[in-house]
């Protein structure tokens, strides 16, 4: 079966479909397409109509199934409703649908690309056809490059669970995991899913460039709620640095150097040949990161838990190994 | 093309399909070449995607009942004369959804200057028409990062929305100052990060500035001046990666990521964890500053004269402590 006859096929079960208010019966649908009509058994009948239904519906066509009345849970037919069918009627101004272009393009060489524009196709035909050019002085990327987006907005959508390979930064083996998805959410160009960890029944964050393979839905629909008021960005902050300090530290930071942490300062007053800078932190290793990085130009005067990290780092970076006894 | 495409998957083409009509129905008299563009595809592909529409319709396909599109005229213009059921195109799929949502989003909290009250109409009456794909859509968050001043951001859509020149301050990812006049391009925010591109006078070049590093700027009594052989920078080919010669390093587990942050030519995963990984390195002085901060978990295999500059580096500033 070439992809041409497959996709006439398709097309002509969803206009037997849509042609009556009323289910088809799937016998009905056998004689009037001349694919299922000429199939060489009712098994292979079957089967084709199966895959196609599916098909379909994986496409976003609502292929209603409708139980027949007569109490033994039999299937009356198939229907689709045209109302449901359709892209509800909303028009679009010329502007409205300029920003939406430059909004598609967001995603330009991303996977969510192709997405993007066939949303905009579909748009279009709401407005009063003109096509306008996006505005310009401003552009917009969002990268992915991850494989399981799809598969995680349909399980968004019907809050349905999946199932992945996940591969942690310290083990080169990965592990199988079942998630039921909170969100998906991008921090400086990495993308997270937010979910309960069925297994460990507990909320976890995944890096999704960690997951191996493909993930796939699994299961019911409408098996979870997501906690209200989660927030996804709060979840992913808070599993980094970057967080307002509780820390006071005190540095003596040489003239016209340690740009990004005078910025961030609570007062730099001159001594001597440089300036002694103070600013709060949340945490040592990460501070003391940032300030080895500077070399000479940053000394800690306090405190001593930031100090004995910054030497440490230090030492380590000379190639003075750590004294072991 | 020299090479024949793999075919696309029935699903694919029967998505154009049920979009191509109500499309050609709204966009009358469009020529095949246009139209073919429009959705990225070739006029042969539109043929045969016409002649495919031409061939369906409603069980019993007697007259009446069949798709009807006249697209053979010698002016190549397509007309629909009966698109059947298919008047309006199949409601956003979640991905679909999702994908302008989330971009409308993002837009709305990004400097520049774009039409607010547009992007509000849009975002509005996008979400009433998505339907239960909403719930998809809402699912999916970006991170843009506010901690520029605010004061910056108004000033650079300031520059834009007006075409004026900017005089800033600036610290670039060495820790250097510099004042500079620039006549600002476009507002890009790349990944939630945001940059000015402008062409810098100083430079006589296009350059890109992270907000977050602009220290001050004003909006100068002057018109900007972009030269009109200026090239914007390629968001398309790993936008604001920087190009240099190759570094062969050594990362230990831990600091693994290291090669997820920047942008590497290969890694090679070693027996004990570790990662081999060859990195372009544009400015050896950020890459000293990187291996200061990473210590001995990174190891450099082919550059022992940056190595030498690191070991020294580290050992000055050692002297300052009374260690």
């Amino acid at each position: 079966m070439s992809q041409k006859d497959r996709t006439e096929r398709l097309l002509n079960l969803l206009f037997a479909l849509m042609a009556s208010s009323r289910p088809v019966p799937k016998h009905v649908l056998k004689d009037a397409i001349d694919a299922y009509r000429e199939s060489t058994s009712d098994e292979a009948f079957e089967r084709m109509f199966e895959r196609d239904k599916d098909e379909l519906r994986s496409m976003g066509v609502p292929v209603e199934t409708v139980e027949g009345s007569d109490g033994i849970g039999g299937i009356e037919g198939y229907r689709v409703a045209a109302d449901d069918y359709a892209l509800p009627a909303v028009d679009f101004t010329a502007d409205e649908l300029a920003v939406l272009g430059l909004a598609a393009r967001v995603w330009e060489q991303a996977s969510l690309g192709p997405a993007a524009q066939r949303a905009m196709r579909k748009l279009e035909t709401l407005g009063d056809g003109s096509v306008v050019d996006g505005p310009v002085g401003i552009e917009t990327r969002i990268a992915t490059a991850e494989p399981s987006f799809p598969v995680l907005l349909e399980a968004l959508r019907a809050r349905r669970r999946v199932r992945f390979s996940y591969r942690k930064p310290e083990d080169p083996a990965p592990e199988p995991r079942e998630v039921e998805p909170y969100g998906v959410a991008s921090r400086r160009g990495h993308w997270y899913l937010i979910g309960r960890d069925t297994n460990r029944d507990a909320m976890r964050v995944f890096r999704l460039s960690r997951v191996v393979g493909a993930a796939s839905v699994v299961g019911a629909a409408g098996v979870y709620d997501i906690p209200a008021g989660l927030d996804l960005g709060g979840a992913i902050a808070s599993s980094s640095a970057g967080r307002v300090g509780a820390l006071t530290a005190r540095l003596r930071v040489a003239v016209g150097r340690g740009n990004g942490l005078r910025r961030r300062a609570i007062s730099v007053d001159p001594v001597g040949d440089g300036d002694v800078v103070v600013l709060t932190y949340s945490d040592d290793e990460a501070l003391a990161a940032e300030i080895v990085g500077h070399g000479a130009a940053v000394v800690v005067l306090e405190p001593a838990s930031l100090r004995d990290a910054v030497v440490r780092r230090l030492r380590s970076a000379a190639g003075i190994s750590a004294v072991t006894s | 093309m020299s090479t024949r495409p793999a075919p696309e998957p029935a699903a694919t083409r029967l998505s154009r399909l049920l979009a191509l009509v109500p499309w050609l129905s709204a966009n009358a008299g469009i020529t095949v070449d246009e139209a073919a563009a429009h959705f990225g595809i070739t006029a042969e592909q539109l043929q045969a995607d016409l002649w495919l529409l031409i061939c369906t319709g409603r069980p019993g396909h007697m007259h009446g009942d069949l798709v009807d599109i006249q697209f053979w005229d010698d002016d190549g213009r397509i007309t629909v004369i009966d698109a059947q059921t298919l008047d309006r195109p199949l409601r956003l799929s979640p991905d679909e959804a999702a994908s302008l949502l989330v971009a409308l989003r993002v837009l709305a909290q990004v400097p520049g200057p774009h039409d607010r009250a547009a992007l509000a109409g849009a975002t509005t009456k996008l979400e009433a028409a998505a339907g239960e794909a909403l719930r998809a859509a809402d699912g999916v968050t970006v991170a843009v990062d506010t901690t520029h001043d605010p004061m910056v951001t108004e000033a650079v859509s300031r520059g834009l929305g007006e075409g004026r020149r900017l005089h800033i301050t600036y610290v670039g990812a060495v820790d250097e100052r510099t004042e500079r006049d620039v006549d600002p391009m476009r507002a890009l925010t790349l990944d939630g990060r945001a940059y000015l591109e402008a062409w810098c006078r100083r430079a006589e070049a296009v350059r890109t500035f992270r907000l977050d590093r602009i220290e001050a700027v004003e909006v100068l009594d002057l018109p900007a001046e972009v030269p009109s052989d200026a090239v914007p920078v390629d968001l398309g080919a790993g936008a604001l990666r920087p190009d240099g010669p190759p570094v062969t390093l050594e990362l230990a587990a831990e600091v693994s990521w290291v090669a997820e942050e920047n942008p590497v030519e290969s890694v090679t995963e070693l027996a004990d964890g570790r990662l081999r990984v060859v990195m372009p390195v544009a400015d050896e002085r950020w890459f000293v500053r990187l291996l200061l901060r990473m210590g001995d978990s990174i190891t450099v295999l082919d550059r022992p004269d940056i190595v030498e500059r690191v070991r020294a580096e580290a050992l000055r500033a050692l002297a300052a402590y009374d260690v």
